[in-house]
């Protein structure tokens, strides 16, 4: 028996249709505050989450995901099914909605004022960014920047954060009251939760808002927080790395990223203590 | 003659060119001091000797200053070349 929900995200409709108990529970629990439906006009990313494979039903169970038809990703161990949900849903982002120029970056907001921080994996930015919107700012997303390229405006894409090992632990210690996804163990980057997004940030998933900065976050333990600015050659070359699809938007993308840094400033943050870090990214956006 | 790719696209940032290649798809960046010459190839195409001539009128007498400058431009077209920012005609 399937479940289907129609989930509006910002700028995208996705519709999940699945048997997958797990699945279902934890997208009631972290998306209770989301105008959840059973039916919507136009759906951009039509996802299914089931088992193919009769015998992978019952031995060592495994989930497939399917954009429509097609199955993108090799089948997972039931117990990361939401993990999988969440991983396929950036998927279908990045390599489909080339209206934006997209990011690795987690992305916060106040005062009206965006600030985007491209990072590697397991570099601490989606720790950093819980951490953020727990502390008064919004949320836009802990894993993309959409920058658009009609307005330049950075667009919302509130969704749970993915949080990996240790950093579990650290945010539960930090948000009273955080509710998590169930754990998935052994997955391809530890063991992940995801965090429910903060209510907030949810009602507002339809406000863009214009880039401030761009602040590239490096967790170093016991060092003073402290912002160094980068020049506009290296924030030039950070940022095409970190984009998902600067190479399929061509001269567009390059020109979005030259505007771009006409008007912001860039700097290398580094932290190691949360206190620091909000009265340091406050202090830009102040 | 030296000319700007026909396929460069080209943006200025605070500490020099953003360049792109439509064809390609490759960016580049470019220093400051590479300026004049990207700005004269932008307008027309021009000599080697004469973009030469041009990179080291910003060093007065200095023959020391002089040589290290030639060597840097002898580099940059190269790399430009090789890298088909520029193109010769």
């Amino acid at each position: 028996m399937f479940d289907q929900f129609t989930l509006p995200i910002g700028p995208f409709n996705f519709s999940i249709k699945t048997d997958n108990k797990s699945v279902v529970d934890n997208l009631l629990s972290l998306y209770s505050d989301y105008n959840v439906s059973d039916d919507c006009s136009f759906i951009d990313f039509p996802i299914t989450i089931t088992t193919h494979s009769l015998i992978r039903r019952f031995i060592k169970p495994q989930v497939d995901f399917f954009l429509d038809e097609f199955a993108p990703f090799k089948p997972l161990p039931k117990d990361q099914s939401f993990a999988m949900l969440e991983w396929g849903m950036n998927w279908c982002i990045t390599t489909r909605a080339h209206q934006f120029l997209i990011f690795h970056a987690g992305t916060i907001e106040k005062n009206g004022k965006v600030i985007v921080m491209p990072a590697e994996q397991g570099s601490g930015k989606s720790t950093l960014t819980a951490a953020m919107v727990y502390s008064g700012w919004r949320l836009f997303s802990d894993e993309l920047a959409l920058i658009s390229l009609e307005d330049e405006l950075v667009y919302p894409c509130t969704r749970p954060i993915n949080l990996k090992n240790d950093s579990i632990d650290i945010i539960n210690n930090f948000v009273e009251n955080a509710v998590f996804s169930t754990i998935a163990k052994d997955t391809h980057k530890g063991t992940v939760a995801l965090l429910k997004p903060p209510t907030d940030s949810v009602k507002r998933i339809n406000e863009p808002a214009s880039l401030h900065s761009i602040v590239f976050p490096k967790y170093v333990p016991k060092v003073e927080a402290k912002l160094i600015p980068v020049n506009q050659i290296q924030a030039f070359e950070q940022l095409i790395e970190h984009s998902f699809n600067y190479h399929i938007l061509g001269e567009e993308g390059f020109h979005l990223i030259a505007n771009i840094l006409k008007t912001v400033n860039c700097y290398q943050f580094e932290y190691s203590d949360f206190e620091e870090a909000k009265k340091v990214l406050g202090g830009l956006v102040e | 003659m030296l000319a700007l790719n026909p396929h460069i696209s080209i943006s200025q940032i605070k500490e020099g060119f953003a360049l792109f290649n439509r064809f390609t798809g490759d960016t580049y960046f470019l220093p400051a001091s590479f300026d004049g010459l990207l700005l004269t190839l932008i307008k027309t195409p021009c000599a080697s000797k004469e973009l030469l001539a041009l990179f080291l009128c910003h060093y007065q007498n200095d023959t020391k200053e002089k040589n290290v400058a030639s060597e840097q431009f002898d580099q940059f077209i190269t790399e430009a070349i090789n890298s088909g920012i520029i193109v010769e005609k």
